[in-house]
């Protein structure tokens, strides 16, 4: 309670400080925010004290008030009247201020304007709650070395309690606070290995003690390693109690670490108290109970030793595993633990949502590596290197984490095993990755099952896998690795497809877990699809391969016959090129949104840079993915009009740059590829704001003159 | 042999657990008459026991079994395969001479070979075992018997290959089992406990199998004692 006082202070403070010194805006989706009433309770008397006023954009009220009228939308329509009203109350107080010209643009745009126009001359705030324009708004800071007076451009989203704070947050995915979270270290921790002076290592039905003397009995003994026994206890925990010469400093300083914060997950065995025995020294930890079946035993032994430990598990049961672990995974990361040594016998497995990591005590925490590791789950980087003595990256982690799902998906089967293999170390080193994707293989996958496993994986999968592990993928550095929430968002959507029974729907046997083909392919390509064409009328046929390729890109099934759609492919683009002639000329009546089955002007400008042509994998993802979804929502054909008014002027502007290469590289790198690869994993919203911040950034950089 | 090629093939190529290989060459001659050959049965029996009952080395471990003696003179009774394809050892019978060269020249052939299947196929695997067992003197081809030791010996200097020689008995020609074994010297069985033995062999196939091939796992030589003398 106290807490909560002491920040709602700071949180009024800060506001106070906002109003006194920054020109303030506000934006749609601030205004339309539910907490927006408690906002304008604790701005409106700074505002009436301090005489200052916010700014709302004409554009922004004009929205407003066509969502006002939206009909279709009653809900949103109510909300919209109220929040005018409450406008209409603000302005007659002094609170706000409508500021605006006929010739401003979009709200968001005008926007980029203003504040690109006055940031040198003002402090100033923008409250949103769109993170797309505020990454846009808070690059105008980075944009540009100008020397100024004032203090760089804020952007807040309102928070529940009607007070503003940081849109991004210092960790993007969580709201952890820093005191949650363990540090990053560099250097290893000088804390020596020596062995501490233990006169007694206790033992079934003997009793050991927590820091504030709580006395808690061993009962049965539950399992015994190299390194410690496990107890029963009279609680629900149960205890690990080292042996006597594994009982060192470092050990002892790094279970005290690991307790200074709260690491509670359902399924991680954590410390959870420091056990001590009757003569106060350290011998053990307390921590949950684990339960399940070590991977190693299950998933990772040959297929009669997996069916039975599991023998209801279908592919769903491992990708839905698979995001269970990461899930797990996710959570240790997001504090800066790395797990260092993942492998099959610390993972235990009830069912697909239920699992338990155990031996956390060897997690990397801090400067206190994690001593142990095997050969399988080490990355190249750091093969041969002694455990103990360095700190591992996140980098290092990934690896180990791609090897484990790869391991999980193609049961017990390391990724490198390949015929003419040398020993696992040399075959990591070499990277010489041997499962086929697109065209490439160096046809050493090994024999048995695994080529068939492998080939009914998702096509988003089998890229994953292949540019992690090959020499050479886009993802086979230790700074480029896939992260956790990478594999997160593949295996979140892989799950969705298996669940739709659209997988099944391709093939059936791709919902086995150890199919005993190949995916059905181009090999047979047997017909599975015939339509009638809506040009010529004519009835046309697909191949597997063919209907594979729309479904795996999420997209609709096409509706004209294959000569009919070439046909159709040069038409478009001779009305494109129109266009553009159309456009140098400074005539863009022609460019209506009726002739939009052409091209992606700024995308097609910058994939003819690459010397990509226009029926290039991409254009043809993004125009499919623009007929096919974007058309389709609401304000689909709107967006589609605007950019067809707005992106032949811009196209010649780019062109006409000195700059142009840097902008067709920005434009690919932030925008383009990112954009396909949405596409491609269905995240079809998210493209779509996406391709708005690009034609944002492109406007913005013909606005200033950046070009 | 009941089994098929296929399922020979199968066998091999649908587990992905990383394979020990593990030869056994067994003296069976005449002098192996009576107890010495009732308890090498029966600690061969108790190995696959032990190795049947746990569930990674089950996996893991291949065993095949030359033997020299006998009627046929070198005779392969079990070639590599899982535990799953031959769950039950062979029975030993004691006859006939010594051709300890022989039989360690056909256990390395056949090692061999199975390396080459597990690399043709892309089966990851550990450095074959060779477990030596002898209570006498080799007496077969003298060529042979020194081309087996001089393989025996590169093997072990490049590290591809661990051997066990273990001598059985008063008559046990330790000297000649020293030459198969650089670096190590050959284990001598106190009386006839080869239960001990194979009950050590098996915990080591184990610790292995649950290691990755490559690296190095420290054999518990501590485990010794309680059988050997050395």
């Amino acid at each position: 309670m106290e807490q909560d006082n002491h920040k709602s202070g700071m949180a009024k403070a800060a506001l106070e400080k906002y109003v006194r010194g920054y020109k303030i805006f506000i934006d749609t989706c601030s205004l339309l925010h539910d907490k927006a009433d408690r906002f304008w309770d604790n701005v409106r008397p700074m505002l009436k004290q301090y005489q200052g006023k916010i700014i709302v954009p004409l554009r922004v009220w004009e929205e407003i008030e066509k969502h006002a009228d939206n009909a279709a939308k009653p809900e949103l329509a109510e909300r919209a009247a109220h929040c005018l009203e409450t406008l209409r109350g603000l302005r007659e107080e002094g609170c706000i201020e409508l500021r605006g010209e006929a010739t401003d643009n979009f709200a968001d745009n005008v926007f980029q304007v203003v504040f690109t126009k006055f940031r040198v001359k003002y402090n100033l705030l923008l409250i949103t709650q769109d993170k797309a324009l505020a990454k846009d708004i808070l690059a105008i800071n980075d944009s540009r070395s100008v020397k100024t007076a004032v203090g760089p451009i804020l952007v807040k989203q309102i928070n529940q309690y009607g007070f503003l704070q940081n849109i991004f947050q210092i960790n993007k995915n969580t709201a952890l606070s820093p005191n949650e979270k363990f540090r990053i270290c560099k250097e290893v921790t000088t804390q020596p290995d020596t062995l501490l002076d233990i006169s007694d290592i206790p033992t079934e039905n003997e009793s050991v003690y927590t820091a504030d003397q709580k006395t808690i009995k061993l009962t049965q003994k539950l399992g015994t390693g190299g390194e410690a026994t496990v107890y029963g206890t009279d609680t629900a925990y149960v205890a690990k109690i080292y042996n006597k010469e594994k009982i060192t400093i470092r050990k002892y300083e790094k279970i005290k670490l690991m307790l200074t914060r709260k690491i509670e997950c359902r399924g991680i065995c954590y410390p959870t108290d420091i056990l001590y025995n009757s003569q106060g020294q350290f011998v053990g930890y307390l921590m949950p109970k684990a339960k399940g079946i070590e991977l190693q035993t299950s998933v990772f032994g040959p297929k009669p030793l997996f069916l039975k430990k599991f023998p209801n598990w279908k592919k769903k049961d491992t990708v839905e595993l698979c995001i269970t672990i990461l899930e797990k995974i996710k959570y240790l990361h997001d504090r800066n633990i790395i797990m260092g040594d993942i492998n099959p016998a610390n993972i235990l497995v009830v069912s697909p949502k239920e699992v338990y990591f155990v031996d956390a005590d060897s997690y990397q925490i801090e400067d206190f590596p994690c001593p142990v590791g095997t050969v399988n789950f080490t990355a190249p980087e750091i093969q041969r290197k002694h455990f103990p003595d360095f700190l591992r990256t996140m980098g290092n982690e990934n690896f180990a984490i791609a090897t484990l799902l790869f391991m999980i998906m193609l049961p017990g089967k390391p990724p490198y095993s390949q015929q003419g293999g040398a020993d696992p170390v040399s075959n990591i080193l070499r990277m010489d990755f041997s499962y086929p994707f697109k065209e490439n293989t160096n046809k050493k996958t090994p024999e048995g099952p695994w080529r068939y496993i492998w080939s009914h994986l998702t096509y988003d999968l089998k890229e994953a896998f292949y540019h992690t592990f090959r020499k050479g993928g886009k993802n086979s550095e230790e700074t480029s690795r896939l992260s956790v929430d990478d594999w997160l968002r593949l295996f979140v959507s892989y799950l969705k497809f298996l669940q739709s029974g659209k997988c099944g729907a391709q093939d059936s046997m791709s919902e086995e877990l150890f199919p005993t083909r190949l995916k059905k392919n181009s090999q047979s390509n047997p017909i599975v699809y015939s339509g009638v064409c809506k040009e010529c009328g004519r009835t046309f046929t697909m191949t597997e391969k063919e209907q594979e390729y729309y479904m795996q890109k999420g997209l609709m099934l096409p509706k004209r016959c294959p000569e009919c759609r070439v046909a159709k492919k040069n038409t478009d683009k001779r009305q494109i090129d129109n266009r553009q002639v159309d456009s140098r000329k400074g005539d863009n009546s022609g460019t209506s949104a009726s002739g939009s089955t052409g091209g992606c002007f700024i995308s097609t400008a910058v994939c003819e840079y690459y010397g990509k042509s226009d029926d290039c994998e991409e254009l043809t993802v993004l125009r499919n993915y623009r007929d096919g979804w974007l058309r389709r929502q609401g304000d689909g054909e709107a967006l589609i009009a605007e950019y067809y008014r707005i992106a032949p002027a811009v196209v010649d502007a780019l062109k006409s740059s000195q700059k142009f290469s840097d902008h067709c590289r920005t434009l690919w790198r932030d925008y383009i590829q990112p954009c396909v690869g949405l596409i491609r994993s269905r995240e079809y919203a998210r493209c779509k704001e996406l391709y708005i911040a690009m034609v944002r950034y492109a406007v913005t950089l013909v606005d200033n003159r950046e070009i | 042999m009941d089994h098929t090629l296929l399922s020979r093939e199968e066998d091999l190529v649908n587990n992905p657990t990383a394979r020990v290989p593990i030869c056994l060459c067994l003296d069976v001659s005449g002098s192996m008459k009576g107890e010495a050959i009732n308890e090498l049965n029966q600690g061969v029996q108790l190995f696959y026991d032990a190795i049947n009952e746990d569930e990674v080395a089950k996996y893991s471990a291949e065993i095949c079994i030359v033997t020299f003696g006998g009627s046929e003179g070198v005779e392969c009774l079990a070639d590599f395969a899982s535990m799953e394809r031959q769950p039950v050892p062979p029975v030993l019978m004691a006859v006939g001479l010594t051709p300890m060269g022989e039989a360690v020249n056909m256990a390395l052939d056949l090692l061999e070979k199975r390396k080459e299947e597990y690399r043709s196929k892309g089966v990851d695997y550990y450095q074959p075992w060779l477990v030596l067992m002898t209570d006498g003197s080799p007496n077969g081809s003298t060529r042979e018997l020194e081309r087996a030791v001089q393989r025996t010996e590169e093997l072990v200097r490049a590290k591809k290959l661990t051997v066990f020689p273990i001598g059985i008995g008063a008559e046990a020609d330790m000297k000649k089992l020293e030459e198969f074994s650089p670096g190590r010297t050959p284990l001598k069985l106190q009386g006839l406990k080869f239960r001990e033995f194979f009950t050590w062999l098996s915990r080591s196939v184990s610790k292995t199998s649950q290691s990755i091939p490559g690296e190095s796992v420290p054999l518990d030589l501590d485990g010794i004692k309680g059988w050997g003398e050395l």
